[in-house]
């Protein structure tokens, strides 16, 4: 067993370090921490609770002629309310879309304050893994929209624990049904959305599609359209019930006849026709190994090696923990212990959400999540749970590493730190990165030049140091009288909240910035 | 204040002096003047090729599915692959008029051949420019692939706009553009400007993904300072819709009027999935298509740029609709092909019928290999295939679709 080293775990295995941060671990205790977030609970911590309570999110709602009303500070009411709220909420909103679309927005503004705020890094990482892995786009209609926060619930309920627990709750929750159109397949004219993605995207992966039939020597082993036309006749009749939103198995829309799935022969048996097609596919071993390739590529590289030691060993580890409740927690430990984690210095590239988290943690002030954070994001290419196709965003870095996408990623760090975007909420006197920025440990407030401000952001923002070319270009870039070059801007607290802002910006766009360790 | 770029590529500096130069003045390169720009629009999602062009008294079709999923009160086109009743989609009046005008050709029961209906397979294949999966990620991009073969260069040269991040088809190693709209293509300053410039000179390690970044970052720089001087009081013509496809066009266009270099685009509109409800959502579809491909080309031709623009999708949709008013994926499809040198007004391919044993397992047969329509467009209007583009593909018999 190889421990990461505790820079590396700070930088990977969380949305980002923390200047200063008492939490963090360090090396004579990573074996500790590791095992503490892995034995992270459900339910959100105090300090995320209260973050939450006080968000005011903007809400605008619509009268009977589509013209927008005042705009509305509100509470998030809706993360964690169940089924039956939501879907009462649903249907007395009607066609008001804004109403339709308001659980979701809350969804996305919680996700900002739980990424940022949570002591359980490993556990919100896994909450985005999953999110990313099982997609629904958030807004694709007004009943997604409005049932998103039950989808939330199940991988938060779920996201260290076991993934065959997980993919069934996934499929039996109303914005799923919906976003894959379950809701509509019935057995004599069947919707084959759901059934495809299923094997596709959620447990045996594309890798393991046989094409249109199944060639005989490789029953079994993988799907063809086939089975794609057998599940969705197996799964017909698996929809919602439209009083209370909760997952229903109606036996009048399923044809109740034998289906061969994947090789074996399902009788014919209702209800659990599906819940034994599921268990066939969750305790598939390409299911293991796609659920150990997906660990590996998000949280050590790009591009799993072909034979991987450790994806073959956290493979064997999701079989043989097939029905515990930690099995995710299980492979995770193997993953995180693993020379090939231990030894993934500098290969992954922040996601432009893991980008903005990173800066909103090492920020480190009170979080406003506003709608503006969603527009950041979209622009990076990254919409925050609105991925549009069912595959959800790609975990490599190609994508991110677009000019486009590099210019919107520099652009909103910018936008971020600008004093009137208010999503950055500063005490007086300053707190987090800016009193850090203010002063040497446990000295004075002193800030007489640029230099200083640049040495200290350097600190506190790129644990691994900065190249000299980095650091020249920052302090160039300070020292110019459009950021902190003047003692005119460093004595008056306004221009001086602007320039630290434009430096913690600049420091956010260096290459150094933009890789979890 | 260092403003000029170390690597200001030659195409942005000739952009930048003819930026002065009024809308529709044109000049031409040296040793360009011959390839003509070729755009490629791939509308993600599987778009329903027969319920947006088909012979709409075919009695296999009627049977198949709900007349709203037949475009029957749409368009008629002369010139169909068989001697039924075709129609295009009465959503789409601009794509109309550019068949009768004979700029835009169809082809139809085109796409890849292979037998996949997965969305994600099929896109990577057409962006590809292959039909074997196992060979996607060492042959990369077929656009990128294109362009680094006959040496396609400039800043604009390789460009996807109207998309936030770059498509697989144009890889990540050939400098392309991508943009999504352009007002957000630009830093805040020029101390900015300059810090990038110093902080990205040169890779902080010899990770590859540290070396991809310090590329993709100058490439950004270059292309910011160039595209200011191009978009500087620039104003987009009327006709555009507020869609990915229609910024990504108008942008296209703006990048052509100012001789900008543009030789490969890539758009993309991705809203075809019609599992449920298809006789709702696709109307609007087509129109959002259809009046984006008529903004731009009455943009560009105004102005008297030659372009050729192909129009696919990953997959064609299932003949027979589903209990949900919709189309599950299905195989073969259409094609657009806009140009001022095609033989348009007339459909091109091969029709294998829509009878249950004329299908593909109920899906329509592919009897064209969408690359061979890429194929003929690189050869006629760019002249310059390189071998082995696409790997395994075999021509039958050409289309011939260019004049």
């Amino acid at each position: 067993m190889t421990l990461p080293s505790a820079s590396l775990a700070c930088e990977r295995l969380t949305f980002g370090p923390i200047g200063r941060d008492p939490t963090a671990p360090n090396n004579n205790n990573i074996g500790q921490w590791l095992m503490a977030q892995l034995a992270a609970p459900s339910t959100d911590a105090p300090q995320v609770t209260q973050a939450l309570a006080a968000v005011r999110l903007e809400f605008v709602d619509v009268d009977a002629n589509g013209k927008p009303l005042p705009p509305q500070m509100l509470p998030l009411t809706y993360i964690g309310a169940n089924e039956s709220t939501l879907w009462t909420a649903m249907k007395s909103a009607g066609s008001d879309f804004p109403k339709q679309v308001r659980p979701a927005q809350e969804i996305q503004a919680a996700s900002y304050i739980r990424a940022a705020l949570s002591p359980y890094q490993i556990f919100e990482m896994m909450v985005e893994l999953w999110h990313c892995h099982f997609n629904i786009q958030a807004t694709a209609n007004g009943t997604v929209a409005a049932s998103y926060p039950a989808f939330d619930q199940v991988i938060r309920a779920n996201a260290l624990g076991n993934f065959h627990t997980l993919l069934v709750a996934v499929a039996q929750c109303a914005p799923m049904m919906y976003y894959l159109n379950q809701v509509q397949s019935t057995g004599a004219h069947p919707n084959e959305n759901f059934a495809r993605e299923v094997m596709e995207l959620h447990t045996l992966g594309a890798s393991h599609y046989l094409g249109l039939t199944t060639p005989p020597n490789l029953v079994g082993t993988g799907y063809s359209d086939q089975d794609v036309q057998q599940a969705a006749q197996i799964l017909a009749g698996w929809t919602i019930d439209q009083t209370n939103g909760s997952f229903i198995f109606r036996a009048a829309i399923h044809n109740n006849t034998a289906k061969t799935f994947l090789g074996h022969t399902i009788p014919s048996s209702g209800i659990n026709e599906g819940v034994t097609m599921l268990s066939i596919l969750a305790s598939h071993p390409a299911t293991a190994s796609m659920v150990a390739t997906n660990l590996y590529r998000r949280l050590v590289a790009d591009t799993p090696p072909a034979k991987s030691a450790v994806i073959s060993a956290m493979a064997g580890t999701y079989l043989q923990y097939l029905t515990a409740p930690n099995q995710i927690a299980l492979m995770l430990h193997q993953l995180f212990s693993s020379a090939e984690f231990a030894a993934s210095s500098g290969a992954k590239f922040k996601t432009p959400f893991e980008f903005l988290m990173s800066l909103l943690r090492v920020v480190n002030v009170t979080i406003n999540p506003t709608a503006a954070l969603n527009s950041m994001l979209a622009q990076m290419g990254d919409p925050r749970y609105n991925w549009g196709p069912p595959n959800g965003r790609p975990d490599i870095s190609p994508p991110w590493l677009g000019n486009g996408s590099l210019l919107n990623r520099w652009a909103a760090a910018e936008e971020l730190l600008w004093p009137t975007t208010g999503i950055l909420v500063l005490q007086t006197p300053w707190n987090g990165l800016f009193d850090l920025l203010m002063h040497d440990p446990g000295m004075p407030l002193n800030l007489t030049h640029s230099a200083q401000a640049v040495a200290r952001a350097i600190a506190n923002m790129l644990p691994g140091g900065a190249t000299a070319a980095t650091t020249n270009a920052l302090l160039a870039y300070a020292a110019s009288p459009q950021v902190l070059g003047s003692s005119a801007i460093l004595a008056d607290p306004t221009k001086l909240r602007i320039g630290l802002g434009l430096l913690i910006a600049a420091v956010a766009a260096t290459p150094e910035f933009q890789f979890r360790g | 204040m260092p403003t000029t770029r170390r690597t200001f590529l030659k195409g942005a500096a000739l952009a930048s002096a003819f930026a002065a130069l009024p809308p529709g003045a044109r000049l031409v390169l040296a040793g360009t003047a011959a390839k003509e720009p070729l755009l490629f629009v791939l509308l993600r999602g599987g778009t329903d090729g027969l319920n947006l062009i088909a012979p709409v008294d075919d009695t296999n079709l009627i049977a198949a599915r709900p007349a709203a999923l037949i475009p029957s009160s749409g368009f008629g086109l002369a010139g169909g692959l068989t001697k039924q009743n075709w129609r295009l989609h009465p959503s789409a009046p601009e794509l109309n008029a550019l068949y009768q005008a004979g700029q835009l050709a169809i082809v139809h029961a085109a796409g890849i051949p292979f037998a996949s209906r997965s969305h994600f397979e099929m896109q990577q294949l057409a962006e590809a420019g292959a039909v074997d999966l196992t060979t996607t990620t060492t042959l990369g991009g077929w656009i990128g692939r294109y362009a680094a073969a006959t040496a396609v260069s400039g800043t604009f040269a390789v460009s996807a706009l109207g998309v936030a991040t770059l498509p697989f088809s144009e890889g990540n190693d050939y400098g392309a553009v991508d943009m999504l709209d352009a007002a957000h293509f630009k830093l805040s300053s020029p101390v900015k400007m300059a810090f990038l410039e110093n902080a990205y000179a040169s890779p902080i390690s010899n990770n590859p993904i540290a070396t991809a970044l310090t590329k993709e970052a100058n490439d950004a720089l270059g292309a910011v300072q160039a595209f200011q001087s191009i978009n500087t009081g620039y104003v987009v013509p009327p006709g555009y819709g507020t869609d990915s496809l229609s910024h990504g066009l108008s942008i296209a266009a703006e990048l052509l009027k100012h001789n900008a270099g543009l030789q490969l685009g890539e758009f993309e509109y991705n809203n075809w999935d019609t599992h449920v409800a298809q006789a709702a959502r696709f109307p609007s579809a087509v129109a959002t298509l259809s009046k984006a491909l008529g903004a731009f080309w009455n943009d560009v031709t105004a102005a008297g740029s030659k372009v050729t623009l192909i129009v696919m999708s990953e997959f064609g949709r299932r003949i027979t609709s589903n209990a949900s008013g919709g189309t599950d994926h299905g195989h073969g499809n259409m094609m657009l092909v806009l140009s001022t040198s095609v033989g348009g007004g007339r459909m091109y391919g091969k029709w294998p019928g829509l009878a249950p044993a004329q299908t593909d397992l109920g899906d329509l047969v592919v009897t064209t290999d969408s690359r061979q329509v890429l194929m003929e467009a690189i050869t006629a209007r760019r002249g310059d295939f390189p071998a082995n583009l696409f790997p395994t593909l075999t021509v039958q018999q050409p289309l011939n679709m260019f004049h």
